[in-house]
Formats: C-alpha cells, sequence, structure tokens
C-alpha cells in the first residue's frame, strides 16, 4: 500500500464511527444523568421558577410566544386549567413534544404544585430545550391567589380516587413524579372557562415579584457561523 | 460540560486565538492562492475538497463522540437553521463566485493579509456584494426569512435515525470522496513542483 | 500546464488542523467558525454611519445596528480579526508574504483584479443570501450535520463546476 497512513486514517474514521454507533445516541437518562448536578443546582436556586404574576403578564403579552404545559392528571385539568394550557403526557415530554417549537418561545410548566412540573422541567432541559420554567407554587397556588370568591379545600375525594388510580397504574419511572392533588372544590368542571383561567391583568396590580424569564433567548444566533 | 457561556474579555481571547487558528491553517493549506482554489474547479487539485471534507469529518467525529460520552451538551451548540431555498440558490450563486473570484470570504482575508492584490480586490468586491445583498433583500424577504425554513434540522433528523449513524454513513461517504479525489488527482492534475525559498518569483509569472 | 507550487502542508494534515479548530470552537464557544457575517457588520456599520434611518428601517441591517447596537459587538468581528493574524503570521513564516496578484497565464494582473472584485460582489451577495459561506455553513454546519448546510454545499460545488468551463481562461494556460 503506497500511503499505509491514509488507509490507517480511513480506517480510524470508520472504525470509530461504528463503534459510536453501535453504542447509540445518548439517550434521555444519559443526559439526566450527566447533567445532574447542574439541573439540581438551578432548581434549588429557584430560577426558573416563574410567580404567577410573571405568568399572567406574560400570558397577557401578544409579543411573547408562550406555551403553557399542564403536566396534571386528565381529571384535574378537566376541573380547571389556564387559558390555552395544553396537557401533556409525562410520555411525550421524553420523546416527541416539542419539535415544533420556535426558537424564542417560552415555555411554563403547571402543575397542582411544583414536584411534577420539576420533574418535567429536568426532561426538556435534558432533551435540550432552553427557556422552560416552572409555576412556583403550581396551579394550587395559582387559584388561590387570582381566584373570587374563595373557593372550598377540596375534600378528599379526588385524593382518594387518585391513590386508588396510582394502585393501578403502573409504577411511576422517577422522571415523572407524582403530586399533591388539585387543591380547590369547584361546583363544576369548568376546564379554562373559569375567571381564574385568564385573570384579568389589573390582578397584577398588589403583587411583588421578581422577573425570571429570559424575554429574548440568545441562542438562535442569526448570524451564527459565517452569519 | 462543554460549551461554555463566554463573555468579557474571555470571548475576545477564545475567538481571537480560534480565528488565529482558522487562518493559520487556511495558509498552511495553501488556500491564500486563487489558483489553487480555482484548480479544484478544474479537478487538476482537489486541495479544496480535501481539506473541507478532512475538517469537517474531524470535528464531526470529535464534537460527536465528545457528545456521547457527555463532554458537550450539544443542545447548547450552534446547529445552522436549515433555510432550503434560500441556502440552495444563495450556495450556487457562491459557487459562480467562487470560480469567478477565485476565493470565498474566509480565504480572501488570508490572501489580503499576505498581500495578494487579488485578495484585496475580492475583499472589496465581498463588501461590495453585502452591501448590495442589505439593499436588495427587503424586497425578497418573505423568500429570504421563509421559504424552506426548517429550523434546527439535522441529517439524523431528517432521515429518522440516530445521529451516530449518520456519522458513519458521511464517515463512508467522505472516505469514498477522498479515494475519488485522488483518482481524479492522478487523472487531471499535474504533480506539484517542488519549491524552494529563494525563488518565489517562479509563482505569479508563467514559466512556459 | 502551469503547476502550482507545494502548499506548506499535505491536505489531509491541513483538514485535520482546520477540523480541531473547528472542535476547539464548538466544544468551548459553542458555535463554528465565520467570516462573511463580518463583512456583514462592517457594512452595518457603514450604513449606520452614514444613513442610520436606513439602518433602523432595513429589517435585515437593524438586528445589527439598529439603534444604539454596536454591529462590533459579536464574537465573529475577532474570530476574523484572528484570522487575518494568523494568515499574516503564517504567510510571513512561510515566506509567502509578497505584494503579487495570482492569475491565470492568459489574462492579465488588471484583468485578474476585475474578475476578483466582481467575483467577491458574486459572492459577498450569495454568502449572505445562504447565511453563511464555507466556512460558517460548510464547514461548521456540515460537521453538526445540518440538512440546510449540506445541501448549501453541494450546491456551491454544482454552481462552480457548471461555470468553470465558460471561464476557464481566467485559470487555465
Amino acid at each position: 500500500m503506497r500511503a499505509p497512513w491514509k488507509f490507517l486514517a480511513a480506517a480510524a474514521l470508520i472504525g470509530t464511527t461504528m463503534a459510536m454507533t453501535l453504542v447509540g445516541d445518548p439517550t434521555l437518562d444519559d443526559r439526566l444523568a450527566w447533567q445532574h448536578d447542574q439541573l439540581e443546582e438551578t432548581l434549588v436556586s429557584r430560577d426558573v421558577h416563574v410567580h404567577p404574576g410573571e405568568l399572567l403578564e406574560l400570558m397577557h403579552d401578544d409579543l411573547v410566544r408562550l406555551r403553557i404545559v399542564d403536566v396534571r392528571d386528565e381529571s384535574d385539568f378537566n376541573l380547571f386549567h389556564l387559558a390555552d394550557a395544553e396537557r401533556v403526557d409525562c410520555d411525550a415530554l421524553q420523546s416527541t413534544w416539542g419539535h415544533d417549537l420556535v426558537d424564542d418561545a417560552i415555555v411554563v410548566i403547571t402543575g397542582n404544585d411544583e414536584a411534577r412540573a420539576e420533574s418535567a422541567w429536568r426532561m426538556l432541559r435534558a432533551r435540550g430545550v432552553r427557556n422552560v420554567y416552572v409555576l412556583a407554587g403550581g396551579l394550587n397556588r395559582w387559584v388561590e391567589l387570582f381566584s373570587e370568591p374563595e373557593p372550598q379545600p377540596h375534600e378528599p375525594t379526588a385524593s382518594v380516587a387518585s391513590a386508588a388510580a396510582a394502585l393501578l397504574l403502573p409504577v411511576q419511572t422517577e422522571s415523572c413524579l407524582s403530586e399533591e392533588p388539585f387543591a380547590w372544590g369547584l361546583s363544576a368542571a369548568l376546564g379554562d372557562r373559569h375567571p381564574a383561567s385568564l385573570p384579568d391583568a389589573h390582578r397584577l396590580e398588589p403583587l411583588d415579584y421578581q422577573d425570571k424569564v429570559k424575554r429574548t433567548v440568545k441562542a438562535p444566533k442569526l448570524s451564527g457561523g459565517c452569519g | 460540560m462543554g460549551p461554555f457561556a463566554l463573555d468579557g474579555i474571555t470571548s475576545i481571547l477564545v475567538h481571537l486565538a480560534i480565528g488565529f487558528g482558522f487562518g493559520f491553517v487556511l495558509e498552511r493549506a495553501g488556500f491564500g492562492d486563487s489558483r489553487r482554489l480555482a484548480a479544484q474547479f478544474y479537478l487538476r487539485d482537489m486541495t479544496v475538497l480535501k481539506v473541507m471534507f478532512t475538517a469537517i469529518v474531524t470535528a464531526m467525529v470529535l464534537v460527536h463522540f465528545a457528545w456521547a460520552i457527555g463532554w458537550v451538551d450539544l443542545s447548547r451548540v450552534f446547529v445552522n437553521p436549515t433555510y432550503l431555498a434560500s441556502g440552495v440558490v444563495g450556495g450556487l450563486i457562491m459557487g459562480v463566485g467562487f470560480i469567478v473570484g477565485g476565493y470565498c470570504p474566509g480565504t480572501s482575508l488570508v490572501a489580503a493579509a499576505t498581500l495578494k492584490l487579488d485578495g484585496v480586490f475580492f475583499v472589496l468586491g465581498v463588501t461590495l456584494g453585502v452591501f448590495v445583498f442589505g439593499e436588495v433583500v427587503p424586497s425578497f424577504w418573505d423568500f429570504f426569512q421563509n421559504a424552506g425554513a426548517m429550523g434546527r434540522f439535522t441529517l439524523a433528523d431528517w432521515l429518522g435515525i440516530p445521529t451516530v449513524l449518520v456519522t458513519f454513513l458521511v464517515g463512508c461517504m467522505a472516505v469514498f470522496m477522498f479515494w475519488g479525489a485522488e483518482r481524479l488527482e492522478a487523472v487531471f492534475g499535474d504533480a506539484p513542483r517542488e519549491e524552494t525559498t529563494e525563488t518565489p518569483d517562479a509563482t505569479t509569472e508563467v514559466a512556459r | 500546464m502551469t503547476t502550482l507550487p507545494r502548499a506548506s502542508w499535505n491536505p489531509y494534515v491541513a483538514g485535520f488542523a482546520l477540523g480541531l479548530v473547528l472542535t476547539a470552537s464548538f466544544v468551548i464557544a459553542g458555535h463554528g467558525l465565520g467570516a462573511s457575517g463580518a463583512v456583514g457588520r462592517v457594512v452595518a456599520a457603514g450604513v449606520d454611519a452614514v444613513a442610520p434611518a436606513q439602518v433602523d428601517t432595513n429589517p435585515y441591517l437593524a438586528p445589527m445596528a439598529g439603534g444604539d447596537t454596536n454591529p462590533f459587538d459579536h464574537w465573529i468581528t475577532w474570530m476574523v480579526l484572528g484570522a487575518i493574524a494568523g494568515g499574516l503570521v503564517s504567510g510571513l513564516t512561510a515566506g509567502r508574504m509578497k505584494v503579487e496578484t495570482f492569475r491565470g497565464a492568459r489574462i492579465t494582473p488588471q484583468q485578474r483584479w476585475m474578475f476578483a472584485l466582481i467575483g467577491g460582489t458574486i459572492m459577498g451577495f450569495g454568502a449572505r443570501l445562504a447565511r453563511g459561506c464555507t466556512s460558517g455553513q460548510a464547514l461548521s454546519g456540515g460537521a453538526m450535520l445540518s440538512v440546510g448546510s449540506w445541501a448549501f454545499m453541494f450546491s456551491v460545488f454544482i454552481g462552480g463546476y457548471a461555470l468553470a468551463y465558460f471561464v476557464r481562461r481566467l485559470w487555465n494556460d
């Protein structure tokens, strides 16, 4: 062979990529493991926990591309959910959801409280969605803050039902934690027709909070590369 | 885990260093010479293809290997968004500019830096072309922004296969292209003559 | 036929070195290389100096230089300055710093300058239309397996090869 080093280089190239192919792409679990410390640090610092007031601001802002992702059970969702919220199954969050996300979209995950929303947040972050946040206090707090008159705290029937359902469901993976039940009783399942699904902007006035959401996403460099 | 959020003086220094490596290697590869770049399109000298594809494949394998072992968060690495229409049309136009002018923007900077007058004129041309583009693009803004716009869309996404499998296929294709390039050079090219540093003049005048 | 002088480095070696630079850029800075974008910023700065209102209303120039945005406050400025320095140092140490005009044997230097200017103009327009040139789109986008970048790369080669016959007098003996 005239140029053995060329042959060796080609073999190294093919060999390395073949080995990589046999191992396969990193899985979501791999990525969650690698990013574990960074993710936990962010969650503990509460940098991504958005106050209900800030979410309400975003909902009223026409210029913002907001995606509200509701990770609660279907029964809770039907009872009450935010205007324009989409209910998404945890499984979908691990793989398919989000392929149509525009670069400057702001994603806020809402649960009844924070546990399940944080699991979902970890998954979306590990998958590479950058501008994703968790609703601080969940919808339990949202309803407490924005609805009038004060609804009654809910009797345990729902929690009995969900506990019973939990026995029947397959064991939840650590990716999608279970969470607190929805805390409020409503006279009927209003879905997003409840006044608290989209409170008026004037409800913001008495509220005081820190802004956490990054409005202009830095990532998609219009002029990346030769640009 | 890379990449890192750089700013301030760190960003400046890192980018100066990367740029320095970039320009240095281009010049060492002989890309400060428009005749070599143009020769690619006459199959006489396949350096452009060899350098480009070797660079692409090297970076592709190293970056994706680093990703596969958890050293790089690929989602934070910029992937040029796909704009099929403007990309293909722009590419064809660039091909024309390449063979007429003999450089591309990066190599023309290197040529100008080494005092090649054709490089200097090319850089001026690029500036003019970019200016014209800026003035004219509002009239076809919708085409520019939306035609064939698919966002971050990789070969793996398109083919529905794992990214690592794409690296293997691209690697195989590259090896095939290198083999083909060597064959074409053997047929159409000439063996480059040795150049000693004492006689640099011979490079620009035709010795017939 | 006039033969080219030998380049300093074997093309595969040069390609490997370029690939290492590209890799470093990706894993440290999170993006690839670039060149034509810097020219874009120079143009934006120039137009901004003469007709700032035009910059603000032009959707292409506005993100770069609209209002009081500094068009040079971007990594590509430093990368291009570094590239010029790198090319200069390499040329200097290899004895290739010389005022000269590379051209095919059948045209004069002046004709070559004219075609370089014309080719550069075409290239500049095409590069901005494609949102990048060989370094930014082909090398960087190619290594990251972007569909648009690969389509772009093939288009460049097709465009060049298609026209090569018609401009052969510029390069061939």
